[in-house]
């Protein structure tokens, strides 16, 4: 049985290496791995100057690759028989170019732009980027034949390459990050980081506290209670959600930060603690606001609030009518309901938004830098010192192990909330 | 009726009015007692309303304060000279000038590269994932645009000025690797894993009757896609690609890694073809921080004429994120009810 098994899978393997001789596909498929190694390799060439000899190469192979195609294989109908000719020349022609290319390319000031200088790397990424996009396409095409679903997957990478083309960069960001800040990374960086690190999860914690509850109410006003004006506060919050941090730290600073005279209530102590004010103590009359972590949540909770009260719209949205409707059928209450129907329902979705949230305020700067102008390590009353602040204040050696920790903090937020939507939608729902 | 009896049986008309009062005053706590019942049974209406009230005030807050704040800088800088090409003074240490024409430009320009580069993108990534049936490609591809949107902007701050420039880019003329072409780049990468899910969305929403009509009709899945979901899907796409402009616009950190925070010296006011994306241009949201003043840490407050400007730049990009939504939710309503006629 065994045996047969692997014999009828070898004869398998046979026939399709038969197939593809015999019908010619082999050219067709070296073209498609080519020109995808080339896609990638112009990716990496748009980004890095050391590859330069690689694109000559790879240029080489597939115009070689390319005339084969015309030579050997059957030809296709109408313009597709023309296709690969066009590509083997401009395959040549940017062969040429790349070989006599200089290695900086005064391209600013032949556009008559600033003079800029330009690796010629930038140059041979583009080609191939150019290239490879169309002959990945129409060697599918070769590949499959002209059937219809060959007709829709030679245009398959179109949206493929595209995609590749941005991970790949984000992947060169991401491993640079960890490249660079890893050296960094020991036991007396983490004494170094740690009120940083304390300073972030007061601020997420506080901020999450904060926009919880409105949150939830807002979602739940949005989607359920609000009739008419749920399109108004809709467009508030998207407003909410699209204002700038910049406009918001502005008017935190308008709120928070100020020089007057010290009054009766500004000497109890609750507004030290609160809001930040602090009798200055060489004049003693004169009062000054500084701004601590307190505001700075209150302030970054209009960012998170948004975020919290879409994920429970989405939440309350989707939930069938039988079961809200048999509820108050059954003589549950509005609020019964609400607290054992619409709210288990909706939980997945309500602690998405939450960990998306505390992503997002894990990774605000400017909230917390505008408010606060000097750092202390005094968590609630001083000033608060987050891990971006440390990373926007330190030099070129420290900030990249920092950056690793805000990467993996905001990383782990976004993937715990991934994976506990799964985990909640099927207890839950059932899904 | 008599007068005199009235005032002879005096105790008469006073107990009746007491009895009217009475009865009103138990009416009235009987009305009040309803309406805590009715309250207290629907408690997730009422506690939904004034918690829903809370982000919107604060909205009213932030606008009122910029504006507020701003009302200064008019009166003392005119409008002329705000919306002259004389780009701030910090750069300069000669007269002051408070132009914010070219800091209005240099956020166009950065917004306009990035919408160039993220817009394909996106709708590539929201086809790939929706459209086409791939599996684990779909799937993770969703997880991964989960995953990128949690990369806080500060990451690209930090990679900004090292990564792309100091490589292949030579700018002999600055002293730093920064360029508009190099911040409209960040920029796109920052929000396509903001944009792509919502065109993901505006795709999936398009009713499967009209594309199995088109398959039907024996169009193809390409045809179908531009000819059939892709239009349809119009209205959503605008409304991201929208939000994605005034995410792109509001940023500060990602452009001030890639464009930097003020203008070098040697810089002409405006770039000198207006299209130079080579030159070192920063948008408003850079160039309001710098007046004022609070990127730099341990200026205790922010006050002055320059304060003031900053206060208006704020306002300047409220004013365009207020036009920009409203267009877009006008334009998605009109879509809509046009679809769905």
């Amino acid at each position: 049985m065994m045996a047969g098994a692997v014999r009828e899978s070898t004869l398998a393997r046979l026939e399709f290496y038969n197939i593809l001789v015999r019908q010619g596909k082999v050219i067709p498929l070296l073209t498609l791995v080519i020109s995808l190694l080339g896609f990638i390799l112009g990716c990496l060439c748009l980004f890095y100057n050391t590859l330069e000899s690689y694109p000559v190469v790879l240029l080489g192979c597939l115009s070689i690759l390319l005339i084969g195609l015309v030579l050997f294989v059957r030809r296709r109908e109408g313009y597709w028989a023309k296709l690969p000719f066009v590509f083997a020349g401009l395959c040549m022609i940017s062969l040429i170019v790349l070989l006599f290319i200089p290695e900086y390319v005064d391209i600013g000031g032949a556009a008559g732009f600033v003079d800029t200088k330009i690796h010629h790397s930038v140059f041979s990424g583009l080609l191939l980027l150019a290239i490879t996009l169309p002959t990945t396409s129409f060697s599918l095409r070769y590949l499959l034949g002209s059937s219809p679903s060959a007709h829709d997957i030679s245009r398959y990478p179109l949206f493929i390459l595209p995609v590749i083309f941005v991970l790949i960069w984000y992947g060169i960001i991401l491993f640079h990050i960890f490249d660079w800040g890893i050296d960094g990374l020991s036991w007396g960086t983490f004494g170094d980081l740690k009120y940083p690190i304390r300073g972030t999860f007061i601020f997420i914690g506080l901020t999450c506290l904060i926009s919880l509850p409105i949150g939830v109410g807002t979602g739940a006003f949005l989607s359920e209670y609000g009739g008419r004006l749920s399109g108004l506060v809709g467009f508030a919050i998207t407003l909410c959600r699209s204002i700038s941090v910049y406009i918001l730290a502005l008017s935190a600073l308008g709120l928070v930060t100020f020089v007057k005279e010290a009054d009766f209530l500004d000497r109890t102590f609750i507004w030290e603690a609160i809001v930040g004010y602090k009798l200055n103590e060489t004049t003693g009359i004169k009062f000054e606001g500084y701004g601590t972590v307190i505001p700075g949540a209150i302030f970054m909770s209009v960012l998170v609030i948004p975020v919290i009260a879409r994920a429970t719209e989405e939440g309350f949205r989707s939930l069938p009518r039988e079961l809200r409707e048999g509820s108050l059928a059954l003589g549950a209450t509005e609020g019964r309901t609400f607290t054992h129907v619409l709210l288990p329902w909706a939980l997945p979705n309500i602690v998405t938004g939450l960990l998306l949230g505390c992503a997002e305020a894990a990774g605000m700067l400017a909230v917390v830098m505008f408010l606060t102008r000097s750092y202390s390590n005094n968590p609630l009353f001083g000033h608060v010192n987050t891990l971006s602040t440390y990373i926007f204040m330190s030099g070129e050696e420290n900030r990249f192990n920092a950056s690793i920790i805000l990467l993996l903090l905001c990383l782990g937020f976004t993937l715990i909330a991934l994976i506990l939507k799964r985990i909640f939608a099927k207890r839950y729902r059932g899904a | 009726m008599n007068i005199k009896r009235v005032l002879r049986n005096w105790p008469r008309t006073v107990n009746s009015i007491l009895a009217m009062i009475s009865v009103a005053m138990l009416l009235f706590i009987k009305y009040i007692g309803y309406l805590f019942h009715k309250t207290v049974r629907n408690w997730p209406r009422v506690v939904s309303f004034i918690l829903a009230l809370i982000p919107v005030g604060m909205l009213v807050f932030i606008v009122f304060t910029v504006i507020y704040k701003s009302i200064p800088a008019i009166h003392d800088v005119g409008w002329g000279e705000l919306f002259s090409t004389n780009f701030i003074s910090p750069r300069g240490s000669g007269s002051a000038a408070y132009g914010l024409v070219p800091a209005i430009w240099g956020s166009f320009l950065a917004v306009a590269l990035a919408m160039l580069i993220a817009i394909p993108i996106s709708i590539a990534m929201a086809v790939l994932s929706s459209e086409f049936s791939l599996g684990f490609i779909s799937r993770g591809l969703r997880a991964t645009l989960g995953l990128l949107l949690g990369i806080p902007p500060i990451i690209y701050y930090v990679m900004a000025g090292i990564l792309i420039v100091a490589n292949v880019f030579m700018l002999p003329n600055f002293s730093t690797n920064q360029c508009t072409l190099y911040g409209g780049i960040m920029l796109a990468f920052f929000i396509v894993p903001f944009m792509a899910p919502m065109v993901e969305d505006a795709i999936k929403n398009v009713p499967h009757n009209l594309k199995e009509a088109s398959l039907a009709l024996g169009a193809n899945r390409w045809q179908t896609l531009t000819g059939v979901t892709l239009p349809v899907a119009m209205s959503g796409i605008f409304y991201a690609v929208m939000l994605g402009v005034l995410k792109a616009m509001g940023d500060v950190f990602v452009l001030a890694g890639a464009i930097g925070w003020a203008k070098p010296d040697n810089q002409p006011d405006m770039p000198d073809p207006l299209w130079d994306v080579l030159e070192i241009n920063p948008p408003l949201t850079t160039t309001g921080p710098l007046l004022g003043g609070t990127a730099q840490a341990g200026r205790s407050t922010c006050d002055g004429i320059s304060c003031d400007v900053a206060y208006l730049s704020g306002l300047l990009v409220l004013i365009i994120a207020f036009v920009l939504l409203s267009t877009a939710v006008y334009l998605q309503n009109r879509w809509k009810r046009r679809i769905a006629q």
